[in-house]
């Protein structure tokens, strides 16, 4: 996978809310999936233009940030204490919106045709198979929105 | 960025409720218990999560 695909795996369910916002359009949201899917080459400038909120602190960690591990340090550190921090762009989160934009770890406790059973956040919830289509119970998997992104 | 957007749901039938955006509607399949009336987030087509009243005025406010 390339670092672009791996970066939209975790960014791609915001930019849903930001075409609902109208601050991207449907034309952007094809051209990301499309991206993701690894269809057509990644346009860095597009992603970084779009996803600068994230881009910003990604490139504080490194300057080869297009990196997947660079990356995943990003989303499952970096970003939960931007949340927490209420640093820039993260600073008006409501409660269900800080709980869906952080990036969680959980464990696998049902799988069912649509969705997995998750234990995280102290809870069992239900989310979306996302990106992850063959866990199985007991496997430890990072959340994002609702959706599986990546298994640890 | 990062900011869900709640609708509300107009009509359920079934799995499926109709979930207006401002008057826009879109037709979600419901992983979660949720009723007509009630504020819902989705997510590629399937809601999974309830916003309480309160929070979703919040979150609508904010966006303006």
């Amino acid at each position: 996978m390339n670092p672009e695909a791996y970066f939209l795996r975790y960014a791609r369910p915001c930019a849903d809310f930001m075409h609902q916002r109208k601050e991207i359009t449907g034309k952007d949201l094809k051209k990301l999936d499309l991206m993701l899917e690894e269809k057509i080459k990644p346009d860095k400038a597009f992603i970084e233009r779009i996803f600068y909120k994230a881009i910003n602190p990604l490139k504080k960690l490194s300057d080869d940030y297009w990196n997947i591990n660079v990356i995943r340090k990003y989303f499952q550190k970096e970003h939960n204490s931007l949340i927490d921090n209420k640093a820039e762009g993260f600073e008006h989160l409501t409660g269900i919106q800080k709980e869906l934009c952080r990036v969680w770890e959980g464990v696998i406790i049902g799988v069912a045709k649509d969705y997995y059973e998750v234990n995280y956040n102290g809870n069992n919830s239900k989310i979306l198979k996302g990106f992850v289509k063959d866990a199985k119970i007991g496997d430890a998997v990072f959340i994002h929105y609702a959706m599986a992104i990546e298994k640890k | 960025m990062c900011m869900a957007v709640p609708g509300l749901i107009s009509e359920i039938n079934g799995e499926v409720a109709t979930v207006s955006y401002n008057g826009e509607l879109k037709k979600c399949k419901l992983l979660i218990k949720a009723d007509k009336g009630d504020y819902v987030i989705a997510q590629s087509g399937m809601i999974v999560k309830k916003v309480e009243k309160g929070e979703a005025y919040k979150i609508f406010e904010a966006m303006e």
